[in-house]
């Protein structure tokens, strides 16, 4: 138990935070804690925890990707016109997260192959998408996408539960086993920890990156297809801001700004988190002005715990030692 | 001590005449009063409709004039239509015997504050003899229109944001907006029950107009009450997801107001999904939202008619150039659309077709 602990001390902070920002708003409203609510918490968490899961595994491999807001939207648009189009179902889907994939290594290859910095091309990529989304659709949002594909990631569960939900918590897991299961996985972390070491031990680093990050898209493209079933429309505008929300969902669960640490266990809950708050927010009634204020205090306070259980860890460790 | 007294006494001294400074500026500025006033309460503001026949015809125009338009950007429906209307306008100028040219440029992106204030910057150079603007925030075109002023070019606001620089402010009565959608919704679910209202970003002035427009008229009414009010952001997904929280905890709510209709599509869809009774009113008049209204859709848009708001900030530039004196405030034609009007044209809701009259 101690070494689970030890090992995912960084979640579990998230976690704790989690809790305890579901006990205070339960305590502060009661009906915040119905089954409904909290399903509604899951399934307003699945944008930003799918967008998340993503940005989580490109910042492990010590890059960030700021173009995911305006893929989101590129993937929506694609992906609406693709439906309207007819397109059969299963090649729609197909056709959908082979797209995202290639936006993805697009990324990757500039990173990975060209060596830019990733900062400065996802920047780059993330105007060309926003562009490529406005120049195909003229400006004007897709409309009225046939029921047929929106109930393809998006069917009703319950009333306030849909199918997006499984898609988020089945692309957790498979992220999760691609991390820690597979020799990309290990190549992802040993570039992030140290690209020189990790290339003079025979990773090819290049070709690891533009992998990861086409799979990191994958995210991406399923929150679109997501978005394309919630609201029925591919709209070229949507998505401005979302990177951050994804960066920020992505640090609450743990993930190193400096790569080569995080997992999507903590991704998860930091989206999970973020929608907490959010809900509860609203829930509330508690004016827009502060709800900035304390969405910034949250994070901050996220990344507080993390410290302070790291401090006590190696006091901890410290102790042992003596005893020995 | 001494020392750091006198550097108080000067720091405080260049201070104060900053201040004095900055306050002769302003009230040298045009439409100083109107901003001490708010736009949306001026006295002095008229409505288009109202005035449209006592402004007579259009002065002659004795020589050729160029007229600059920098609006936001045309990845937004609202712009390329107030864009066309503003063509629309000078082209029929043009045919009238009136020697004009517009050149009608847009900011690339929602927040290109910079890329707007060289557009208008670049205007000011090449000598226009007046500019149409509509600054993305209240503060990003200031040294373009204080160049401009400086050159003796006239500025007239089309739509917002509301700047003291143009002599002219032609746009939206957004306080009236929020009222008429608030109105619409207390007559739809008969005077009594639960309404929210979905907001845009909360420093935009438009968005907390139209929003207190909303808080106003429910302010007095005893049925209702007003259980949400909360910010959108503008953005669909946003919005879908208030409304889904929304219902959640207010299952028998009966309406929700937002801000534009992009959010009104996100909040609708989530009244679908939810299969709730909860009526829908947008702002802006989209082709999305009308199509969607004509559908059964989507329930109303208080709708700003952009293309004639174009023309009409056309017009009452040409009318100041000629030598005319116009209202400070105008407010162009709006009204809440829904089943019963959004297959009406222009002509058929308001009783006339727009077309400047000519001497």
């Amino acid at each position: 138990m101690k070494a689970l602990y030890r090992k995912y001390r960084r979640e579990w902070s998230a976690l704790l935070a989690l809790i305890v920002t579901i006990v205070l708003f339960s305590i502060l409203e009661s009906s915040y804690l119905s089954v409904a609510n909290l399903t509604t918490i899951i399934t307003q968490a699945v944008t930003y925890g799918l967008m998340g899961i993503g940005m989580t595994c490109v910042i492990i491999t010590g890059g960030i990707d700021l173009s995911v807001g305006s893929a989101l939207a590129l993937v929506a648009c694609i992906g609406a016109q693709l439906a309207k189009a007819g397109v059969p179902i299963p090649i729609w889907v197909v056709v959908c997260l082979a797209m995202g994939f290639v936006f993805g290594a697009i990324n990757g290859f500039l990173v990975g192959v060209l060596k830019l910095q990733p900062f400065v091309a996802t920047m780059g990529t993330m105007s060309i998408y926003r562009g490529v989304s406005y120049v195909i659709t003229g400006g004007f949002p897709v409309l009225s996408v046939p029921r047929d594909y929106r109930n393809v990631f998006n069917f009703q569960i319950t009333s306030t539960m849909t199918f997006s939900v499984v898609v988020f918590l089945v692309f957790a897991v498979i992220m999760t086993i691609v991390l820690k299961k597979t020799k990309l996985g290990a190549h992802t972390y040993a570039i992030g920890g140290n690209e020189d070491a990790a290339r003079l031990s025979g990773v090819r680093v290049g070709r690891t990156k533009v992998i990861m990050y086409g799979l990191a898209l994958l995210g991406t493209t399923l929150a679109g297809l997501v978005q394309v079933g919630r609201l029925g429309t591919g709209d070229p505008s949507t998505g401005q801001g979302y990177e951050m929300d994804a960066i920020a969902a992505a640090a609450i669960g743990g993930t190193s700004m400096a790569g080569g640490r995080g997992n999507i266990f903590g991704t998860v809950i930091g989206a999970i988190l973020f929608s907490a708050l959010k809900v509860g927010l609203i829930v509330m009634g508690v004016d827009t002005f502060y709800q900035y204020i304390v969405t910034g205090v949250v994070v901050i306070f996220a990344a507080y715990l993390e410290i302070v259980q790291g401090n006590m860890m190696q006091k901890g460790s410290k102790n042992e030692v003596r005893v020995k | 001590m001494r020392k750091f007294r006198s550097i108080l006494a000067l720091v405080l001294a260049l201070v104060m005449s900053m201040g004095m400074v900055a306050f002769a500026e302003e009230a040298a500025l045009p439409s100083a009063d109107v901003e001490e006033q708010g736009y949306d309460f001026y006295d002095g503001a008229v409505e288009y409709n109202e005035i449209r026949e006592s402004l007579g015809p259009v002065p002659a125009l004795d020589e050729e004039i160029t007229l600059g338009f920098t609006t936001k950007t045309f990845e937004n429906e609202f712009w390329r239509m107030e864009k066309e209307g503003a063509e629309q306008a000078a082209q029929m100028f043009q045919d009238a015997g009136y020697n004009v040219t517009i050149d009608v440029r847009g900011a690339q992106t929602e927040t290109d504050e910079e890329g707007q204030l060289t557009l208008l910057l670049d205007m000011v150079n090449k000598g226009y003899d007046a500019i149409l603007i509509s600054g993305i925030s209240a503060g990003n075109l200031v040294p373009g229109m204080e160049a401009a002023l400086e050159a003796g070019i006239d500025l007239t606001t089309v739509m917002d944001a509301f700047v003291p620089y143009a002599s002219t402010t032609v746009g939206a009565w957004h306080y009236q907006a929020g009222v008429q959608g608030a109105e619409w919704i207390y007559n739809k679910i008969g005077g009594e029950g639960q309404v929210a209202c979905i907001t845009g970003l909360s420093q935009a002035t438009a968005a907390q107009a139209r929003t207190q427009g909303f808080n106003d008229f429910f302010a007095d009414k005893e049925g209702i009450e007003v259980v949400a009010v909360q910010n959108g952001d503008w953005d669909r997904q946003k919005a879908y997801d208030i409304t889904q929280t929304l219902l959640q905890q207010y299952p028998d709510l009966g309406g929700i107001y937002c801000n534009n209709d992009t959010m009104a599509m996100g909040a609708l869809e989530a009244v679908v999904a939810a299969g709730s009774e909860c009526v829908i009113v947008g702002t802006d008049g989209t082709s999305e939202a009308l199509e969607s209204i004509r559908a059964g859709e989507l329930d109303a848009t208080v709708d700003f008619f952009p293309t004639t708001m174009g023309a009409i900030g056309v017009e009452m530039q040409i009318r100041k150039l000629a030598g005319q004196e116009v209202p400070k405030v105008i407010y162009a034609p709006q009204c809440v659309r829904d089943i019963d009007n959004a297959d009406m044209s222009f002509e058929e809701i308001f009783g006339y077709e727009y077309a400047p009259i000519f001497e």
